[in-house]
């Protein structure tokens, strides 16, 4: 219960930061001491998109990389936590009580592999564009992308926002659980590396 | 997921991720496109640019647009500067709050994102005989003076290529009587890290 109350905290503060660096970067003059495209920074599929695409790593890619390792370390924390987007539907959730409705929604198992199509689309996206020169359309599905130009009010993106909340009402944290590419490299990075640390203790025990 | 889910998975991801490159709306119009002071060579531009809008909501004069869908897909999303709609200050907040480093900040003197070029059969002093200096008023460089007959000239050595112009030329018309293009715009290379 406590430990819900501290993440329920967390999101809240990362929903404010969000949307407060939004603002402040909409500002005249600019402010160059807050970190205004942190978000952006850290986002992995972004850095990961980037790094294939022109092949180099950049000093700006650093936090990116770095927020990779961490979740390979510590697991996959940023979901639950700190994603502002998953943070307002969790949220949504609760004002609207989803809780105590009686409806109960399925999703069919094979919609649940759709985070990883995203995942393996972007990725396949960002190397046909790098080495073919083929349009990158991975940055669509990335969800600071589509709730950054969802605050600029571009219709298209509003759209699509309002896609994901409208669902994720229906299915508590549908886009989350079955089409966020992000939240699944996340998850694929912390389980993998974590499982290997597993293997790694266990195979050192039976040698023991 | 088994085997089989796992290479149908794979196959769509694959069909879907190519299926852009097969779509016609103009992927080599990169050149009609005017991009932001210090952004880097084209063909790393749209590479770099991850689509997050930063610079377009940062930029005080509005002055930058997404690149539609239907003008190129290679560069949909991307920043660009339509000068008759708003022209640029060269404040390079663009440049500030860019996550990857696609807009560089480079020296307020060095920036050129492009050149005004004088229409003359539409200028409403050359064709019409029309009394109107609203470029030479508006331009922050000085890049345009009179020739002997009152009629206005563009330097392109000094033009920066703002486009204040363009925005405030009165040709009651879409196209004004003076635009900007992307001829003699400096970018950034990455590879030797210099602006030329």
């Amino acid at each position: 219960m406590k430990k819900n109350i501290v993440r329920r905290l967390v999101q809240f503060l990362s929903i404010f930061l969000f949307f407060f660096f939004l603002k402040k970067t909409g500002a005249f003059p600019v402010s160059e001491k807050l970190p205004l495209s942190i978000y952006y920074q850290l986002d992995g599929l972004l850095t990961i998109s980037v790094i294939i695409m022109t092949g180099t790593i950049g000093l700006l890619m650093l936090p990116g990389i770095l927020f990779l390792l961490f979740i390979g370390i510590i697991g996959n924390f940023f979901c639950w936590w700190v994603c502002p987007l998953g943070g307002i539907i969790d949220y949504l959730n609760l004002v609207t009580l989803r809780k105590q409705w009686k409806i109960t929604l399925l999703i069919p198992k094979w919609l649940r592999n759709g985070g990883l199509i995203i995942l393996m689309i972007v990725i396949l996206s960002a190397i046909f564009s790098g080495f073919l020169s083929l349009p990158f359309i991975g940055f669509v599905f990335d969800p600071f992308v589509i709730m950054g130009q969802a605050a600029t009010r571009l219709k298209l993106w509003v759209g699509f926002f309002g896609i994901i909340i409208v669902t994720a009402i229906m299915v508590p944290r549908l886009w989350c659980n079955c089409f966020c590419p992000l939240g699944r490299l996340y998850t694929l990075t912390g389980t993998k590396i974590r499982l290997k640390k597993l293997t790694g203790k266990l195979t050192k025990k039976r040698h023991e | 997921m088994n085997r089989k889910e796992f290479l149908v998975s794979l196959g769509s991801a694959i069909f879907f991720a190519i299926l852009p490159g097969f779509m016609k709306p103009g992927r080599n119009n990169s050149s009609l496109i005017i991009r932001p002071p210090g952004s880097l060579e084209e063909d790393k531009f749209s590479l770099f640019c991850i689509r997050c809008g930063q610079c377009i909501r940062t930029c005080p004069s509005r002055c930058l647009k997404q690149v539609e869908i239907k003008k190129s897909l290679n560069h949909w999303a991307t920043p660009e500067i339509i000068p008759r709609q708003k022209g640029c200050i060269l404040c390079q907040n663009c440049s500030k709050v860019c996550p990857t480093g696609a807009i560089r900040t480079v020296d307020q003197d060095r920036i050129k994102i492009g050149t005004a070029m004088i229409y003359k059969q539409e200028c409403l002093v050359w064709t019409h005989k029309k009394e109107c200096l609203v470029c030479l008023e508006f331009c922050p460089v000085q890049a345009i003076y009179l020739d002997e007959k009152g009629r206005p000239i563009v330097n392109p050595g000094i033009c920066v290529g703002c486009g204040l112009c363009e925005q405030n030329c009165p040709v009651p018309k879409k196209d004004a009587a003076i635009r900007v293009s992307t001829a003699g715009e400096r970018r950034f290379h990455i590879v030797d890290g210099k602006y030329y």
